[in-house]
This record gives structure tokens, C-alpha cells and sequence, in this order.
């Protein structure tokens, strides 16, 4: 499961502009790379065009799926993944990028004139979120927790196990108790008879 | 300080006073010291180019306080409309919009004010070192104990707007579970389901359910969203009561069916109003599962540890068995031991009794044999 595209779009006009975009292509062959790479734009201003402020939205087309989130500044983030990829955790980047977009850059500096505003943080989040179960706090709980119960049922097994052992021990520890008493008898009786020689 | 709100710039004051010691340093100065130092110095001095920048400084620091003492009053007064129109509790004329960009736009001053009065504590403990090194004794110290009290106040009062925001946050969506409640004695929740037929989203995840019940939480997490969701921890957790709560009070939802055709006119309704949040809801439902799903595993994690100290417990019992055994096994043995012990050393002592006795016989025998014969 990865993510293809990261891209924040203005949303507020028509023909939505893109101010900043990531894409990883690396699993397209070098041909059909640029022409995938205009899609994804294309598609996205479409999505972006069509998403309400304050909404978020997930369009699945072939065998892609589009995050959208837009905000009510007028901005959108939009998502291009596989269909495994969760939509929980495209939804929380989403929002994770919007809001530092928007800290960085206030309202004026992109509803003027169509600028591009350069945001290099895309291309680690783009290269960090590849996996979601390492980069998303809950998934890497959700992992965590499995992988203890996991470990817990292990250490219940060992402690069964541990369990007969000691009943063995406790067998054999009564067996050993009743021949020493009955080895302190007999060599009692050697002593009280008298006679033998 | 005199006064609580504003911040005053007494530089001029402060001019006067230097221009004054001034003259006396410069009746005093013997030849040479490097002790004391005048404040417009020959290029001599080592701190010579440090000092006219701190004069410098020192006014800008007050222009920098005195705009952060704006920034905050003006915060202060956006919080009070926020707090007016969080406060208020009628059914309709909410205004969600109004309020989150009130909420957002608080935010962000207050995230600008915080660093603004960072770069001020930064500029301080500059011009608090420049001063040490220039030997600026008298009037240096108190400007720099000036600085660091205002820097102190403007902070001080930015964590108290701070708490007040959160106080504000809270209310509101208190507010709103209580609206949402009345709404839903009006309006039945199967209505929600033929609105969630109607919604023309795209194919939603297969992770999320389409019980009502999980739709009638959304209902009330919506408002909440628009201004909060990026906030602090309190509200996924208050969303996650308000499903907890919808959870158990809600009756028979599967009985929708039937009930469907009974109250078009409230359908249509909340239609319109839940029209553009579906998708949204989607999210956060699904939020709420995936937490609900790690509450359930700790759960269970807490549940085998429990049975794991039980088992433990058992066997440490037994354990306390086998103790006992091996240790009547040591006291048998050695019971037994000190038994075998005596009588070896009364076998030992009665040998050469016993070989006396069988040789005097064996005389007698042959005494008797020759007396005999």
C-alpha cells in the first residue's frame, strides 16, 4: 500500500490551482511517468473543484482511491493511494499537512495571484507515510498491543508448561519424603535389637 | 509596574539618566580604566560596538512588548465574542462557521503571540548579557530586571488567555450534546438512515458500519468537527463519550423499516443539515472504532495478565509443598544417619568384646571336648 501523490489545491475558483504537489512514481516506468504525473494533477483539480469546504471525501477511481479534505480557507488536500491504503490514516495526514500549510502560509500569500508555495515537509511526509503502520501514532499502537498479547500468550503457555513441571516436582518430592522416613525406621529398628551379630 | 494593560517605554527617562552619569563618569575616568565604561564609548572599549545596539534594543524591546500587549488584548476580546456566542443555546441559529473561524483565527494568535514572546525572551537575555559585560551596574540592572518582569507578565497573561480559550472550547461542546439531545427528542434517529441511503458520497470504506447506531454519533460529533478537530485531546474523548452515551440510551434501531415512512417532513430536515457533513462522519467513526478497537485490547491485555497472576499464585502453593517435602527428606535422612552412626560405633566398640567372649568359649568348648574325651 502507498501514497502516489500528496497535493494542496486552491479550491476556492473554478479551475482549481495547485500550489504544492509530491508525487512518487517510482513504481510507473520512466515513460509513462510524466503523463501519469499530469493525470494525477488533473484529477486532483477535478476532485478538488467538487469537494465542499469543511468536507472530506474519498473517490475511488479504478484502482486508485482520492483523499480530499477540503477547508473552509479555501484550500484542499488531496491524497492519491492505492485501495489498501487506510483511509483514517490519509485523513489524519491530511489534515496534519493542511494545518502546518496554513500556519506557514497565511490566507493572503496564496488567494492573490496563482503562486506556487514551496513546501518541502510534502516530500518527507510523502516518503515517511509510504507505511502507514510505522508513521500513523494509532496504527503503531494497534501493532504494539498485538504484538504483546502475542507475547503474553507465549508467556501463558510457559507458565502452563512451568505448572506441570512442578507437579512432577511435588510427586517426586512426596515419593523421596516417604522412603527417607521409611529408611529412618529400619535403621531405627538396627539399633534397638540387640542380638545380631 | 504601574500599569497592568499597557507597557510603558521610558527610554526617554532612561536617556536622560545616562546623559547624566555620563558627565560624572567622565569628571572620574582616570586615564586607561578599563573598569568603568562610558555608554557612547571610543572605539577603545571591546564592548564599544555592543553598546550603542543595546540602546537600540533596548527600545525595540519596549515596541516589541508594547505589540504583544496589543496582540493579547485584541485576542482577549475575539475570546469574549467566541465565549458569547459559545454560551448561547438555542436549537437553530448556531453558527457553526462564525465560531470555528472565531476558534482558528484565536489559535493562530495565539500561536504567534507565544513566539512572539519567545524572540522577546530572547532579546532580553541578549541585552541582559551585553549589559553584564559593558558593567552597566546600576541602571543596567534594573532595565534588565524591568525586561525580565515584563517578559514574565506577558507570558503570564497569555497562559491565562489560554486557559480561558480551553474553558470556552469546553462549553461549547457542552452546549452542543445538550442541543443535539433536545434535537433527537424531537426527531427519531431512523431518519438518519434514509438519509444515509440518500447520500451520494462516493463508495464509502468497507471499514465503517452502516448500523444507525453508528450514525446517529456522527450526528452530534459534527458540529464539533469543523473548529476542533485539529484542537487538543479533550475532544476526541468527549466525542467518544457522547457515542458511548448515544450507544446505551439508544432503542430498537433495527426496527427502522418500518418507521421509515412515518415522518418524511423531519427526514427532509435533517437531510439538509447532514448533508454535507456524511463523508466527515465517516471519519470520525472511524476514529472512533480504531480507539474503541485499542480499548478493547487493553482490555483484553489486562485480562491475561490477570489469569496470568492467578496461575502463579496456584503454582506457588505447590511450590511451598515441595519445600515441605525436601525438607522432611533431610531431617529422615539424617534421623536415619545418626541411627546408623550409633550403631557403628557400638559394633565398633563391641568387636573385641566380642572377640574375647567367642575365644574364651572356644577354650571352654575345647576344654570340655578334651575333659570329655
Amino acid at each position: 500500500m502507498k501514497i502516489l501523490y500528496i497535493g494542496i489545491l486552491r479550491n476556492e475558483e473554478k479551475p482549481a490551482i495547485e500550489l504544492c504537489a509530491e508525487r512518487d512514481l517510482s513504481s510507473y516506468s520512466r515513460f509513462t511517468r510524466t503523463s501519469v504525473g499530469e493525470f494525477m494533477s488533473l484529477f486532483s483539480k477535478t476532485v478538488a473543484e467538487r469537494t465542499r469546504p469543511g468536507q472530506r471525501q474519498d473517490v475511488e477511481e479504478q484502482s486508485y482511491t482520492f483523499h480530499a479534505y477540503a477547508r473552509s480557507e479555501g484550500v484542499a488536500g488531496i491524497i492519491i493511494s492505492d485501495q489498501e491504503y487506510p483511509a483514517l490514516v490519509a485523513h489524519q495526514l491530511l489534515g496534519k499537512i493542511l494545518d502546518e500549510f496554513l500556519a506557514k502560509y497565511p490566507r493572503s500569500a496564496f488567494s492573490g495571484a496563482a503562486k506556487e508555495c514551496p513546501f518541502p515537509a510534502l516530500k518527507e511526509y510523502i516518503v515517511k507515510y509510504q507505511d502507514p503502520g510505522q508513521a500513523d501514532s494509532i496504527m503503531k499502537i494497534q501493532k504494539e498491543l498485538d504484538e504483546t498479547k502475542i507475547v503474553l500468550h507465549k508467556t501463558i503457555e510457559s507458565v502452563l508448561e512451568r505448572g506441570e513441571k512442578i507437579d512432577s516436582l511435588v510427586a517426586k518430592s512426596d515419593g523421596l519424603s516417604a522412603q527417607s522416613k521409611m529408611f529412618y525406621t529400619q535403621a531405627k529398628k538396627q539399633n534397638s535389637c540387640c542380638s545380631v551379630m | 509596574m504601574s500599569h497592568p494593560t499597557t507597557i510603558q517605554d521610558r527610554t526617554p527617562e532612561f536617556r536622560s539618566i545616562l546623559a547624566q552619569a555620563q558627565k560624572s563618569l567622565a569628571r572620574q575616568r582616570k586615564p586607561g580604566s578599563a573598569q568603568s565604561q562610558p555608554l557612547l564609548p571610543p572605539s577603545s572599549q571591546p564592548n564599544g560596538a555592543a553598546t550603542p545596539p543595546t540602546r537600540k534594543q533596548r527600545s525595540e524591546f519596549a515596541r516589541n512588548a508594547a505589540g504583544i500587549g496589543r496582540g493579547i488584548a485584541g485576542t482577549m476580546g475575539k475570546l469574549q465574542r467566541l465565549g458569547e456566542l459559545a454560551k448561547r443555546k438555542t436549537l437553530f441559529d448556531d453558527r457553526p462557521v462564525e465560531i470555528a473561524e472565531l476558534t482558528y483565527v484565536i489559535k493562530q494568535d495565539l500561536a504567534g503571540l507565544n513566539q512572539q514572546i519567545g524572540a522577546l525572551q530572547q532579546l532580553q537575555r541578549q541585552t541582559g548579557g551585553s549589559q553584564a559585560a559593558g558593567g552597566k551596574s546600576g541602571e543596567g540592572r534594573e532595565e534588565g530586571e524591568h525586561n525580565k518582569n515584563v517578559v514574565v507578565l506577558l507570558q503570564d497573561r497569555l497562559a491565562g488567555v489560554t486557559v480561558n480559550f480551553k474553558e470556552v472550547l469546553e462549553v461549547r461542546t457542552k452546549n452542543i450534546q445538550a442541543s443535539r439531545s433536545r434535537q433527537d427528542n424531537f426527531v427519531s434517529s431512523v431518519s438518519q438512515q434514509s438519509q444515509q441511503q440518500g447520500s451520494t458520497a462516493a463508495r464509502l470504506d468497507p471499514g465503517r458500519t452502516d448500523s444507525p447506531l453508528y450514525n446517529t454519533t456522527p450526528n452530534r460529533g459534527r458540529s464539533p468537527k469543523p473548529g476542533q478537530q485539529q484542537s487538543s485531546t479533550p475532544q476526541p474523548q468527549q466525542q467518544q463519550q457522547q457515542q458511548q452515551d448515544v450507544l446505551s440510551l439508544d432503542p430498537n434501531p433495527s426496527s427502522g423499516g418500518a418507521l421509515y415512512q412515518s415522518n418524511p417532513a423531519s427526514q427532509h430536515q435533517l437531510q439538509l443539515m447532514e448533508e454535507g457533513a456524511g463523508p466527515s462522519n465517516t471519519y470520525i467513526a472511524q476514529r472512533g472504532e480504531a480507539i474503541e478497537a485499542i480499548e478493547r485490547t487493553i482490555g483484553e491485555l489486562g485480562g491475561i495478565f490477570g489469569q496470568l497472576a492467578q496461575m502463579v499464585s496456584e503454582q506457588s502453593e505447590q511450590i511451598q509443598r515441595i519445600d515441605a517435602n525436601t525438607d522432611d527428606v533431610v531431617d529422615n535422612v539424617e534421623g536415619a544417619q545418626r541411627e546408623l552412626m550409633k550403631y557403628w560405633s557400638r559394633v565398633q566398640g563391641n568387636r573385641w568384646l566380642v572377640a574375647k567372649m567367642f575365644g574364651v568359649l572356644m577354650v571352654f568348648f575345647l576344654l570340655w571336648v578334651l575333659v570329655a574325651g
